[in-house]
C-alpha cells in the first residue's frame, strides 16, 4: 500500500543531466519554474514547453516513468481548471495556462530528483550554502538531516506496512467508516511507528557520535567540481531566462 | 600498560526517583591485541560498559583509561573515539549513508581526512572485512550479514586500536553470527586489533584469551573461558547457558568419566572422547 512513496526516486542511468553539478541543476530548474510563471503568451508557453521536452529528452528517463509523477496533482488541476472555465472571464485560456504551468512545475523538479541521488543533492546544498556557515547555520548539519531521512524513508514504510498488518491482525479495520473515522484508526499505526522513530533516532545518533560526528570540518567522499558542461548549461539557463523576460517585455 | 583500564567505575542513568546503578564498582582490563568477551545477561549492566569505553558515557565515579587518555577529560573524548570503535546491535540503525561505500566514508569524512587518503582507509576496510564488491550496493539490498560487516568496515575505516562489539551478532542468524565473527577474527589476526566481544552467546565466548561475567553491574567471575566455564554453578544462578559441549564435558565428569583436558569446543569434545574410546578398547581387548 506505501510502496508507491515517490519522493527521492533516483533513476540511475547515465545522461547529459546525471554529470551535472547538482548546483547547476538546482539554479536551472529554479530558473526554468520562474520562466513557467512569466510565460502567458502562446509564443512563450510554447518556448517553455519546448525547453521541457528537451531537458526530458537529455535526461534519457523513459517519459512514461516521468509522467507518472503527475498523478499527485491530477485533482488540484482538474479542480482549478474547472474553477477557471466556469467563473473566470476568458477561462479556458487561463485554465490552459495553469495546467501547462502545472505540468512544467512538476516534471521540471522530477527531472532534478530523478537525475541527481539524494545524498548529491544535499551536498550540492551544502556547498551552495555554504557562505551561511558564517553566520553559524549548521549547513553541513541540515544536509546530513536531509540525506538520513532519505536513508530512512524505505525503512519506515516497511516498518508502517509490518504495524499495519500487525493491527489488522488484531482485528483493526482501516478501511470502512467515513473519513474522520479512517483517519482516527490511524492513530494505532502512527503511535507505534512513532515510537520505533525515536528508538531509532537515538542508537543511530549513538553510532555517529561513536563514528566522530561533528569531531571537525568535515570532508567529502564526493567533492562537487564544476566541468565546463556546467559553464555551459549556466550560460544558457540565464540565456534562456533573459529571452523569456524580453518576450515578456515586448508582449509577444 | 594496558589498551583499557576500568578503575572502579560506578554509572548510573539519570531517573526521578534516583535510579539503580547500572554500573557499581567494576574493573576490567584489555591488553592491546587481546580478545576479551564480557558476558551477561540483560540488565547486567554489559551495554552500559560499551558506551563508557568509548566516551559515550562518562563515569560518575571511577576513571576508564584508554592509552593512557582519561574519558572524563572532555578533551579526550574524540580521541578516545578514535581509538575505540563500537558496533551496535541493530545494523539498520547505524548506517548513514545510501550506499556500503559512503557509509565507510562517514568517519574518515567526519574527522576531515584529505580525499585520497580516505579512498586509501575505505578500500583497506572494504577489503579486510571482505566487502569489497559491494561497495556501490544500497543497504537495503544486504543481507544483516553483511549490514554488520559494513559497519565494522565503517568502524575501521577509522583505524581504531579496539573495537567492541556490542551484542551485534544477536539480530542475524547463524550464517550472518558466522560471517561477523569470522571477518572480527580475522581483522584481530591481521591487524592486532583488540576485540571486545558483549553478548550472551556463550558459545562465543570459547576463543577468548580473558572473560569477564557480568551481573547487576559489576564482574561477578573473570578468567581464561575454562577457568571461566568450569564454575558451571555461578554461571546458571547468573542465567547464562553453558555452550552444549562444555555442558556434556561436565556431566560426563560428574558421572566420574575421567576427561582431563578442559573441553570449550565441539571438536575438543570429539576428540577427548575418541581419544577416551581408544584407551578403553586397548584395555578390554
Amino acid at each position: 500500500m506505501l510502496k508507491d512513496v515517490t519522493l527521492g526516486r533516483y533513476y540511475p542511468i547515465e545522461s547529459p543531466l546525471h554529470e551535472l553539478d547538482p548546483r547547476t541543476k538546482m539554479v536551472a530548474i529554479l530558473i526554468y519554474i520562474v520562466t513557467t510563471f512569466l510565460a502567458s503568451t502562446p509564443i512563450t508557453c510554447a518556448l517553455t514547453f519546448l525547453v521541457l521536452c528537451l531537458l526530458i529528452h537529455l535526461s534519457k528517463v523513459p517519459v512514461r516513468y516521468m509522467v507518472k509523477g503527475l498523478r499527485a496533482v491530477v485533482i488540484i488541476v482538474v479542480i482549478t481548471d474547472l474553477i477557471n472555465i466556469f467563473f473566470v472571464e476568458n477561462g479556458l485560456w487561463k485554465a490552459f495556462i495553469v495546467t501547462l504551468r502545472m505540468i512544467e512545475i512538476v516534471l521540471g523538479s522530477n527531472i532534478l530528483s530523478l537525475t541527481t541521488k539524494p545524498k548529491t543533492m544535499a551536498a550540492g546544498i551544502e556547498k551552495g550554502l555554504g557562505w551561511m556557515k558564517r553566520l553559524h547555520v549548521p549547513v553541513h548539519d541540515f544536509a546530513t538531516m536531509i540525506s538520513i531521512a532519505f536513508r530512512f524513508l524505505p525503512i519506515l514504510t516497511q516498518e508502517a506496512d509490518k504495524v499495519m498488518e500487525a493491527q489488522k491482525a488484531r482485528g483493526a479495520d482501516f478501511e470502512s467508516g467515513n473519513l474522520l473515522r479512517r483517519a482516527k484508526a490511524l492513530m494505532p499505526i502512527l503511535i507505534p511507528l512513532f515510537v520505533s522513530a525515536f528508538r531509532r533516532a537515538d542508537e543511530l545518533a549513538l553510532a555517529m557520535d561513536s563514528r566522530l560526528y561533528g569531531s571537525g570540518e568535515p570532508t567529502s567522499l564526493h567533492p562537487l567540481k564544476y566541468n565546463t558542461s556546467d559553464g555551459v548549461s549556466y550560460l544558457l539557463a540565464f540565456a534562456y531566462l533573459a529571452l523569456v523576460i524580453v518576450l515578456k517585455v515586448v508582449h509577444v | 600498560m594496558p589498551l583499557i583500564e576500568v578503575d572502579n567505575v560506578t554509572f548510573s542513568y539519570p531517573a526521578k526517583d534516583g535510579g539503580v546503578n547500572a554500573l557499581t564498582g567494576l574493573n576490567l582490563k584489555v591488553e592491546a591485541g587481546s580478545f576479551v568477551t564480557v558476558l551477561g545477561s540483560n540488565g547486567s549492566g554489559k551495554s552500559t560498559l560499551g558506551k563508557l569505553l568509548n566516551a559515550l558515557l562518562v563515569p560518575q565515579s571511577g576513571r576508564v583509561v584508554v592509552d593512557g587518555l582519561c574519558s572524563s577529560d572532555k578533551a579526550n573524548v574524540y580521541e578516545i573515539r578514535k581509538r575505540v570503535g563500537i558496533v551496535f546491535q541493530n545494523p539498520d540503525n547505524q548506517i548513514v549513508a545510501d550506499t556500503v561505500e559512503d557509509d565507510v566514508a562517514f568517519g574518515p569524512e567526519n574527522i576531515g581526512l584529505a580525499l585520497d587518503q580516505m579512498k586509501v582507509r575505505i578500500a583497506d576496510s572494504l577489503a579486510s572485512t571482505g566487502i569489497s564488491d559491494l561497495a556501490l550496493t544500497k543497504p537495503e539490498k544486504l543481507s544483516g550479514g553483511q549490514k554488520q560487516r559494513v559497519a565494522i568496515a565503517g568502524v575501521m575505516a577509522l583505524e581504531p586500536k579496539c573495537i567492541v562489539l556490542d551484542e551485534s551478532t544477536s539480530m542475524l542468524d547463524p550464517k550472518g553470527r558466522t560471517e561477523v565473527l569470522g571477518a572480527i577474527q580475522k581483522l584481530r589476526m591481521e591487524k592486532g586489533i583488540a576485540v571486545i566481544l558483549i553478548t550472551h552467546y556463550m558459545e562465543e565466548a570459547v576463543d577468548a584469551d580473558y572473560v569477564y561475567v557480568l551481573d547487576k553491574g559489576s564482574v561477578a567471575l573473570e578468567g581464561t573461558p575454562s577457568e571461566v566455564f568450569s564454575d558451571a554453578d555461578t554461571l546458571e544462578a547468573l542465567g547464562l547457558e553453558l555452550p552444549p559441549a562444555v555442558k556434556v564435558w561436565q556431566m560426563l565428569r560428574a558421572k566420574g568419566v575421567v576427561v582431563s583436558v578442559p573441553v570449550l569446543t565441539e571438536e575438543d569434545l570429539v576428540s577427548a572422547l575418541s581419544k577416551l574410546m581408544r584407551q578403553k578398547g586397548g584395555a578390554s581387548c
